[in-house]
């Protein structure tokens, strides 16, 4: 007898997808995982919705059922089951959103805010809070120049000023995206314990003055 | 050398303020995932239990990206099921 899709356990998720697989359970997922990605990617993508979500929810599933005994059982095992789906298809999605774009072009392409008083300037903020601001940019302006590798500088430009997904950073730097991960962290750590000496301001301190503008 | 612009610099400054001694990766980050999604969705602060999925979201444009799409789908399924 099956069990409704809204009633069905972790446990019997798993059991049904653990080999010998129930054909119309599989099928049962196969339909959630593809109204979560239409829902996901309607508003995202612009074109043919139905082909492609077929094709990754197919990818999806197999990632599941090679995977289901991973499953930890701390969430609803379809929200774990989601979350692959979603996962499959952003990957895809990036990869081909900026497999035919340079990191080089990326990083010397102006993003269109260069400073401008008008635009930057919070009319809210008082005079030595921007003067403030100011000098800290230049500090860090130099001590990226001064403490960073250039592949440090190049995969931190790329991932602010570009926008781009560490994961297509790491690609195009022929390295995976945890490894460039722990390179920019170390960076970021080393950035931070110097800008607090230069500027005189703690962590929270910076923070404090740049959100509030 | 390429010129920063104030954006990109401000930007940094936000990045390296922010940083903590212990982050996550996106294979971590994304390990935990369903559960914050999970709290989020019931309203019951996700950042509380999971702050270290927080602090890489708020950072992590392709995570974060897929955080946005999983609530998207997770909330269609439920509009659908009503």
């Amino acid at each position: 007898m099956s069990t409704q899709v809204a009633q069905r356990s972790n446990e019997e998720w798993v059991s049904d997808l653990s080999d010998p697989i129930v054909d119309q359970t599989l099928e049962e997922l196969r339909a959630i995982l593809l109204r979560g990605l239409r829902a996901a990617l309607s508003s995202r993508i612009d074109y043919d919705l139905e082909a492609i979500t077929e094709d990754f929810a197919q990818d999806a599933l197999l990632k599941i059922l090679k995977n289901v005994d991973t499953f930890r059982g701390e969430s609803r095992f379809t929200t774990w089951a989601q979350k692959i789906a979603i996962h499959v298809a952003f990957s895809e999605l990036r990869r081909r959103r900026w497999k035919d774009i340079s990191l080089q072009t990326l990083i010397e392409t102006p993003d269109g805010d260069e400073f401008t008083p008008k635009i930057l300037t919070d009319p809210h903020q008082s005079p030595e809070d921007e003067a403030t601001q100011n000098d800290i940019m230049l500090i860090v302006e130099r001590l990226v120049d001064e403490e960073l590798t250039e592949r440090q500088r190049t995969a931190m430009l790329a991932m602010l000023q570009g926008d781009i997904p560490i994961s297509e950073i790491a690609e195009k730097m022929d390295t995976n995206a945890n490894a460039l991960y722990k390179l920019l962290h170390d960076a970021r750590k080393r950035l931070q314990s110097r800008l607090e000496e230069q500027a005189g301001l703690s962590a929270s301190e910076l923070l404090a003055l740049f959100d509030a503008s | 050398m390429s010129t920063i612009s104030k954006a990109t610099l401000k930007k940094m400054v936000m990045a390296i303020a922010a940083t903590r001694i212990e982050e996550y990766d996106c294979d971590l980050c994304l390990e935990k995932l369903e559960m914050f999604v999970e709290l989020d969705l019931l309203d019951e602060n996700p950042e509380k239990s999971y702050p270290l999925v927080k602090n890489h979201l708020d950072s992590c444009v392709g995570c974060s990206e897929e955080y946005g799409a999983l609530l998207d789908a997770l909330r269609g399924i439920e509009a659908s099921a009503a």
